[in-house]
């Protein structure tokens, strides 16, 4: 699976945009595989509950996927892209 | 026990309250307008107070709690009245704020919270902000807590705080030892608290803009909002205080225009109103469109509201609506002064104070430029088209809805 971040995460990932975790199985797998690769992103994407953070928006080869969704099984040809819209006050 | 209100009632409540509005704001804020601006004072605490006693400030919140009970589309209604005959933006300004800050307490307020936070609220006793801006991203923050016992001992300044030179409380995000963000209340009299005004700004003067310094600050572990992700917390308040900043700017632009064509039909060239000539109309025109957009967008984003069908941490059409109307109305003032000329520049027509006012938005609850990034990512991602797609299925809800008010 092919893991593309935008914005506020480049920053955790040494502002590499696009990752291959190609032995993911699932996203949330892949997201496990690739905060090993990158500890900084384990805070910024899940909270200390171990609950991925509401403010990120996930898609799967451009599905928006819901907080359940975390559980789909994915393939090496499969894309998931993170958005993170966050703004001041 | 229902006490939600049907249509009618909803309508009638609304008439009462804009009509107590109109007189409360023609004797206690209209007057000291131009003044608080000019010296920077912020809006007094008696003119607050007021406001919650005429059912302002207590509007939006729920009828066993002792407020309004209004739904969501029709307090968006009330406070753009409030911008139309409001001549002080920063009074509109705290007047949404401070209902919206409470609100987002009692989403996970306990029964003790309530009694010592929201009843206050709602009689008008307690104002509460929110403290979030550190002049940085919020991965940078500095102000910082760390557990001892059953407490929180937090320390750190908080850069911009509306309406914190009235605040009772605040709404304080705070980074705690594993890297979270974490929302306290934070109360005004709690040792440790410093509240510095802040007068140098060029719009929203009036507003009480204060830094808010925390230094050893020890709050008990009851006064934490969430357990728990506060970056969601604060984007969810953000979401919503998007569209209610905005209710009052449409309503306020379109008061300007009126003032404007009346200034206009006054003033005579070449033996004939200016408001005659083809040029001029041709700008009102625009102003129109600036005016009629927003508000669609406007009560489009309401009405997603209304029928809570939108997302709740960030809504793309919720940013969209505050990007178009800080737009519109920003440049609906640059109009404003190409045919108003010398007169609308020299004299006291007020046209500056808010221009200023409505540049101070472009930063506000999410700076214009963050907006169009994060709403070029979002439509790269295809989503309008589902957006779209969800929309139509409202519609028809939304025409009914129009026709009652």
């Amino acid at each position: 699976m092919l893991i593309r971040l935008s914005g506020p995460l480049l920053r955790f990932m040494k502002y590499q945009k696009e990752h291959d975790i190609t032995e993911a199985k699932t996203v949330q797998g892949g997201l496990y595989l690739l905060m090993e690769r990158h500890p900084k992103l384990k805070p910024v994407l899940y909270d200390t509950n171990g609950t991925v953070r509401a403010t990120h928006r996930f898609f799967l080869n451009g599905a928006q996927l819901a907080s359940s969704g975390m559980d789909s099984l994915v393939e090496s040809n499969d894309c998931l892209e993170i958005i993170t819209p966050i703004a001041g006050g | 026990m229902d006490t939600r209100m049907s249509g009618t009632e909803q309508l009638e409540h609304f008439n009462m309250l804009k009509a107590r509005m109109a007189g409360f704001v023609e004797k206690y804020v209209n007057p000291g307008a131009a003044e608080r601006d000019h010296l920077a004072l912020p809006i007094q605490r008696e003119i607050m107070v007021e406001s919650a006693r005429v059912g302002l400030l207590s509007a939006s919140f729920p009828k066993d709690l002792g407020g309004g009970g209004l739904d969501p589309l029709t307090y968006g209604l009330l406070l753009e009245e409030l911008g139309r005959v409001s001549e002080d933006f920063s009074f509109v300004m705290l007047a949404s704020l401070f209902p919206a800050v409470s609100k987002t307490i009692l989403e996970t307020a306990d029964a003790v919270m309530i009694d010592r936070y929201i009843r206050p609220a709602i009689r008008g006793e307690c104002f509460a902000s929110f403290a979030y801006t550190e002049g940085a991203d919020p991965f940078s923050f500095q102000t910082g807590c760390v557990k001892d016992r059953d407490d929180y001992v937090i320390n750190g300044e908080k850069y911009y705080v509306m309406g914190g030179m009235l605040a009772d409380i605040f709404m304080v995000y705070v980074r705690d030892e594993n890297n979270d963000l974490l929302p306290f209340i934070i109360e005004r009299q709690d040792p440790g608290v410093e509240i510095i005004p802040l007068t140098n700004m060029s719009g929203l003067r009036a507003v009480g803009l204060a830094k808010l310094c925390l230094k050893c600050v020890r709050i008990p572990a009851a006064r934490l909002v969430v357990s728990a992700d506060g970056l969601s917390h604060v984007q969810r308040f953000l979401n919503l205080r998007r569209i209610s900043a905005m209710c009052a700017l449409v309503g306020r632009m379109d008061a300007i225009l009126d003032d404007l064509v009346q200034n206009l039909n006054s003033t005579i060239r070449y033996g004939q109103p200016v408001s005659v000539m083809a040029n001029v109309q041709a700008v009102l025109g625009k102003m129109y469109v600036s005016i009629e957009t927003s508000r669609s967008m406007l009560y489009r984003s309401l009405h997603r509201l209304q029928r809570n069908h939108f997302d709740p941490h960030w809504d793309p059409i919720l940013a969209a609506t505050k990007y178009w109307i800080v737009d519109q109305a920003n440049q609906l003032m640059l109009n404003v002064y190409r045919l108003a000329g010398g007169k609308g520049y020299i004299h006291d027509q007020h046209y500056g104070r808010f221009q200023r006012d409505f540049a101070g938005l472009i930063p506000t609850v999410g700076a214009q430029d963050v907006l169009e990034v994060d709403l070029g990512v979002w439509t790269s991602h295809g989503c309008e088209m589902r957006i779209q797609k969800e929309n139509e299925a409202c519609l028809s809800g939304y025409r009914d809805r129009s026709c009652v008010l």
